[in-house]
């Protein structure tokens, strides 16, 4: 029933134009604004809100799981083609053209990197200028992973200004927020539109060598589109109409007012003389239920191939034990693969959305059944394969009737492992697009919304519950009954 | 009957058997006797075919064993090996449904030989752990002629049970060997048992034979200072038993 409502929600998904954003607010209220303009010209559209970061999302739209989502001039420049290092903007746009991709006319503000410190600090340190940093190399840096890697960001930052500072953490944007707040670090990487900075009180120091490049906010798209003259419409709409003031404030709304992504997108809309259709009523109860779904579907549908795949592979791995030794290392090699990583890899073979997800999952749950499903037959004693060899039984005999059962305690040990991790896992699908109890905690981390964390993590938690309390009934009936009696003789 | 000619088995470089020529004859109980490590157990498994020799050679009414003649052979283990996840009965079947043989046909031989072995009948669907050590032991005496096997081997098939279960189960068996009338190899460090069950005893000695013959040709005329040794050892034995 899961797989038949799975494609079903696939091919529905086909017919609507598909629009992505990452996961950040900004980003988020920008792919509201742009359906909401987009139902106003009557093309209907779905928006897969807070998929990953830049790679997820550029990936996606180039394997045309995605069709349209909002970049910035200078990510597209200096990360998405960084390996190409186009000289302008207008270079940028011909490289995205030979690989069928298209970017609209700026919205109309950009979105730049800044560096901030909090006032109060930089007024102590007279901080004012990221040159002035130089002084102070004792200051606590925490960087975002994509800024602390990119080309663009900490390497050259640190370069160009010669910055002495070694105590740099990676770590998501929206903590850095709250770390700068509660003093843990000292400065961090922001963009210009975003609503923290006036909240937290913070100084965005000036770029005296101008380091920085100008992020326009545009919309990234698969060329193809330009064809529907609604699509082409829509765009003419956005082109010039939002400016720096206008997202700020919207930005602030939705981050520390109550405002959800969507109402202030139809504020914002209703601007352009769009209204927008009132917003569906959304109860608790009924989010909680769809990300159960969601979520179910990728545990079930993942842990289901892995016990088909990794049971036989135990068993071959334990009949020879060559390759053995192979086959389990291999696993194990994938399970120390960070998750985040694991998924991103998938992007390309699979886009985004349940696929990667499902198969990253199935991946992890590989090792914990196949070495459990090696060690339950490595460790039937000796003279236990002697008597069947004495009884002379076919292999498929002495497989099925005595070394799986005989292994089946250890077989259920792993599968229980590797359900709980895999539930635990599949939070993670809510990067990629899949959704689940993830979905909720991504919002709240980016929101500081406890309240959405914990609609997402507690229902988590009652899952893998109920999921060992299952699988030890399930194992019960797997078991045999004489595996389970003390021996008293 | 079965027959082990020039045999050597080496693990490594340490020989574990041999060399060693050794004949079973047929319908008689030939028990190998002799200290824990002498080779008894490895010269059993030799026989069976579960364990191929480094030199020489089995054979099996006069042809190198195979594992048809295997199938010919019942074997019981020390501790009697019963699957522990399976009741007694489907241990008792799981080979005569292996080789094509009715359901219907194996039952009826589960009972047969449960009123041989004297082992109770609501017994049959219990498992393993929930028998005596005793009856566990039966089964797997019982296991091993379920195919009315030509040969019977039995590796110390006694030796976990506590003395006043061994004696009555040592009774029980020479009635059992006696009625039947096969070929019995039997492996015992227990001399007073080699003396009850033997016709002909082989004693061992670090992978060779010490001597071979009655018990009274041991005890009596002993080949070695070690033959002498070991049956001095057991002079508590009442020197009635064996014949």
């Amino acid at each position: 029933m899961v797989v038949v409502l799975l494609v079903c929600g696939m091919s529905a998904a086909q017919e609507a134009l598909r629009i992505g954003s990452k996961k950040f607010t900004e980003s988020v209220i920008l792919g509201e604004i742009v359906r909401l303009v987009f139902e106003s010209e009557g093309i209907s559209a779905e928006h897969q809100r807070e998929l990953g970061g830049t790679r997820i999302l550029f990936s996606g739209t180039e394997t045309g799981q995605l069709d349209v989502y909002p970049e910035y001039t200078g990510t597209i420049r200096f990360e998405i083609l960084a390996t190409d290092s186009p000289a302008s903007d207008d270079a940028s746009r011909a490289l995205l053209a030979q690989r069928g991709l298209s970017v609209s006319t700026p919205l109309g503000f950009s979105n730049n990197y800044g560096i901030a410190v909090p006032r109060s600090l930089a007024d102590e340190l007279k901080l004012e200028t990221i040159s002035d940093l130089q002084e102070h190399p004792q200051l606590r840096i925490g960087f975002n992973h994509e800024f602390l890697e990119r080309a663009d960001g900490w390497p050259g930052l640190r370069d160009l200004y010669g910055l002495p500072q070694h105590r740099v953490v990676g770590i998501d944007h929206d903590l850095a927020y709250r770390a700068l707040g509660a003093g843990d670090l000292d400065v961090m990487e922001v963009y210009t539109t975003d609503a923290e900075i006036s909240y937290y009180d913070l100084r965005v120091l000036l770029d005296d060598r101008g380091y920085f490049n100008q992020y326009e906010a545009v919309l990234l798209y698969r060329a193809a589109l330009e064809e529907q003259p609604a699509f082409r419409a829509a765009l003419a709409r956005l082109a010039g109409s939002i400016d720096e003031a206008t997202i700020g404030e919207l930005n602030a709304s939705v981050k520390f007012g109550d405002e959800t992504e969507t109402s202030a997108a139809a504020r914002f809309v209703a601007t352009l003389g769009i209204e927008a259709a009132a917003e569906s009523e959304d109860t608790r109860l009924g989010r909680i239920a769809r990300y159960t779904l969601q979520h179910l579907t990728l545990v079930g549908l993942s842990m289901a191939a892995a016990i088909i795949v990794a049971i036989p592979v135990g068993v071959v791995a334990s009949k020879l034990p060559g390759l053995g030794w192979l086959v389990i290392g291999g696993t194990g090699v994938i399970q120390t693969i960070p998750s985040l990583a694991l998924l991103v890899l998938m992007l390309p073979l699979l886009g985004i959305g349940d696929a990667p997800a499902i198969s990253a999952l199935f991946l992890y749950s590989l090792l914990p059944i196949v070495r459990n499903t090696h060690a339950g037959l490595a460790a039937i004693p000796p003279s236990t394969e002697e008597v069947a060899d004495a009884l002379d039984l076919g292999f498929w005999t002495r497989l099925l009737r005595i070394e799986l059962p005989l292994a089946s305690r250890s077989i259920a040990a792993g599968v229980k492992t590797a359900a709980v991790l895999n539930i635990g896992f599949a939070t993670l699908g809510a990067i990629v697009g899949s959704g689940g109890y993830g979905a909720p905690i991504l919002t709240g981390i980016r929101l500081n919304r406890i309240d959405l964390i914990l609609e997402g993590a507690i229902p988590a938690a009652l899952l893998a519950l109920a999921a060992q309390g299952l699988l030890g009934l399930a194992e019960r009936a797997v078991v045999p009954r004489g595996l389970r009696l003390r021996r008293d003789g | 009957m079965l027959e082990l000619r020039g045999v050597i088995k080496r693990y490594g470089t340490t020989a574990a058997l041999g060399p060693i020529d050794l004949r079973v004859d047929e319908a008689n109980t030939t028990v190998l006797l002799g200290p824990s490590g002498c080779g008894k157990s490895t010269a059993l498994r030799a026989m069976l075919g579960l364990i191929k020799p480094s030199e020489g050679e089995v054979l099996f009414e006069g042809e190198p064993i195979s594992r048809e003649a295997r199938r010919r052979a019942g074997y019981v283990i020390q501790d009697g090996g019963l699957f522990p996840h399976l009741t007694a009965r489907a241990n008792l079947i799981i080979q005569p449904l292996e080789f094509g043989i009715a359901r219907a046909e194996a039952e009826a031989r589960v009972s047969e030989l449960s009123e041989l072995t004297s082992f109770p009948r609501d017994g049959l669907d219990r498992y393993p752990a929930e028998l005596s050590g005793g009856q566990r032991q039966r089964v797997a005496l019982m296991r091993s002629l379920m195919l009315d096997p030509d040969v019977l081997l039995m590796d110390e098939p006694l030796g976990a049970l506590d003395p006043v279960t061994r004696a009555d189960l040592q009774s029980d068996l020479r009635d059992i060997f006696r009625s039947l009338g096969k070929t019995v190899v039997l492996v015992t460090h227990d001399l007073a048992e080699a003396a009850y069950l033997g016709d002909r005893i082989v004693l061992m000695e670090r992978g060779e034979i010490a001597q071979a013959g009655r018990f009274e040709d041991l005890r009596d005329a002993p080949a070695s200072d070690f033959v002498r040794r070991f049956v001095s050892a057991h002079r508590s034995v009442p020197m009635g038993a064996g014949s």
